[in-house]
């Protein structure tokens, strides 16, 4: 069974419109269980909408996207899923640490406080379990989210631009807790500009442009900077391998 | 379910009350009480216009100016904030089912109501019959109008989580005003004159401006006796309105950032 298994995907905004934006089209890939999987392209290639609708908050055109052999129209794949947002909810009212009690209990880890503390102290964030969301730095807002997608240990994780606002330090930090959850046989997909930290991490690349997935890597087959040469190539030839 | 849904609930308490808020919430509530303490004050009980008057008929016509003055506090933006500030995103990258969601947004503002009719209109009004004197405080007649305006708060309730699903806050908040004079009593009836002859016009102005729970508690000020039509209007209508936002909840987009 596929860890996730994307066929025929299609999707298009702003159909009505003289000039709609076509963005994502035959969309087609499967991730294997225990895969850590890297998502690249440049601005607006697809990877959010991609995303989105692989965690079912938009809906495809045509398609079908399923995880772990369970359709995403069907709300209970998200009880194998964690998932981290690019863009973050704040409130003046909650504290971290029940932002936190919140997600692991929707989660269905009602029970879970010993997980969190841990983790909070791993991303360097007990100072902080009692301040508000809106308090907190963007970076820091940031690494909420990390943990709140990896709380009750899912076995798939979704991470939008995860790296986007850290500083060089967390990313070291989350650069080793994805391997050390590789390990375990978490299957980890994540979106990112970072092209290093890309190569670093993951098993396999997939290189997305205009809604069409332009390559599928692995990268134990290329050599080290292999992405930032065939991004550069992508540029001037339209060609990723 | 439960345990989602007691904990969503916890989490809309905690987001709601914020320190201007309570700051509002205590200072209305205490205006309240001072304004039910004035007539004694002014020495209006001791002076030969004081009659004899039902305390129902205070608390009816209290409760025409509290409760949507409450829904106003309460519910404009109740869906749309949600998505716009990625509330939405955060509870539904989990296993939450939709209804779930939508149960703890009825709940949630169903027990802020009662709050706000408890703070600016019981509280109040048991301090005026405490300083008033000639008043008939039939406790069991100023309950069951409380309980046909609460109904009628539920039902405004419905129609702006309803509206939220594809408004925002401020189209909200006018598009209920709007809707709140068509239901208003003289309006309505101007309407339901106009609309005499026609009984699929006269059913459909029922239904868009349903005052079956408002016209049920003005009934029962009046006349003593439970106002079976008027109350199973206002259940037709509650009904129709709580279909409508739920059909609407379970369609609408919950993430509306941007393509990339």
């Amino acid at each position: 069974m596929k860890a996730i298994e994307i066929s025929k995907l299609n999707k298009t905004f702003n159909i009505k419109s003289k000039m709609p934006t076509r963005a994502l089209i035959d969309f087609d890939v499967d991730i294997n269980p225990g895969e850590v999987v890297g998502l690249i392209g440049p601005n607006g290639a697809g990877k959010t909408t991609l995303i989105r609708i692989i965690m079912g908050f938009d809906n495809a055109d045509s398609g079908s996207v399923s995880v772990f052999g369970i359709d995403n129209q069907d709300f209970r794949f998200k009880q194998l899923v964690g998932f981290q947002s690019d863009n973050q909810y704040r409130s003046k009212t909650m504290k971290t640490f029940d932002f936190l009690v919140l997600n692991s209990i929707l989660a269905g880890f009602p029970n879970n406080d010993e997980q969190i503390y841990t983790m909070l102290e791993y991303f360097k964030l007990s100072q902080a379990e009692d301040k508000s969301l809106v308090s907190l730095s963007k970076g820091m807002r940031q690494k909420v989210e990390l943990i709140s997608s990896f709380i009750g240990k899912p076995k798939l994780v979704v991470l939008d631009e995860p790296t986007a606002a850290l500083d060089p330090p967390s990313v070291f930090e989350l650069r080793d807790f994805i391997s050390e959850q590789k390990k375990s046989g978490m299957t980890i997909l994540f979106s990112s500009h970072h092209l290093t930290e890309v190569e670093k991490v993951s098993d396999r690349i997939l290189f997305i442009d205009s809604g069409e997935l332009k390559g599928n890597v692995l990268t134990s087959e290329a050599g080290p900077g292999f992405i930032e040469e065939a991004f550069r190539r992508y540029e001037s030839e339209r060609r990723f391998i | 379910m439960k345990t989602q849904l007691t904990a969503i609930l916890k989490a809309e308490f905690t987001r709601y009350f914020t320190l201007p808020k309570i700051i509002i919430l205590s200072v209305v509530t205490i205006l309240g009480v001072l304004v039910a303490m004035l007539p004694s004050w002014l020495g209006f009980f001791n002076s030969e216009a004081a009659g004899f008057f039902a305390l129902k008929d205070v608390f009816s016509g209290v409760l025409k100016f509290v409760v949507p003055f409450s829904i106003f506090f309460i519910t404009p933006g109740i869906i749309a904030n949600d998505v716009s500030n990625f509330w939405f995103r955060t509870v539904f990258s989990r296993p939450v089912e939709r209804q779930t969601v939508l149960a703890s947004k009825y709940i949630y503002a169903s027990l802020l109501l009662l709050l706000f009719t408890i703070a600016f209109c019981f509280i109040p009004l048991v301090v005026f019959s405490f300083t008033a004197k000639g008043i008939d405080f039939n406790l069991f007649a100023v309950m069951s109008i409380w309980f046909f305006a609460y109904l009628e708060g539920i039902l405004f309730i419905s129609i702006s989580i309803w509206f939220s699903c594809f408004l925002s806050k401020f189209f909200n908040v006018l598009l209920l005003a709007i809707w709140m004079f068509f239901d208003s009593a003289i309006i309505n009836g101007i309407l339901a004159n106009f609309l005499w002859d026609s009984p699929m016009l006269g059913v459909f102005n029922e239904f868009f401006f349903p005052n079956g729970f408002a016209n049920a508690a003005s009934f029962y000020s009046l006349k003593d006796s439970f106002p079976v039509e008027q109350f199973f209007w206002g259940i037709a209508a509650l009904t129709f309105f709580g279909a409508l936002s739920y059909l609407h909840f379970s369609l609408i987009n919950i993430d509306r950032s941007g393509n990339d």
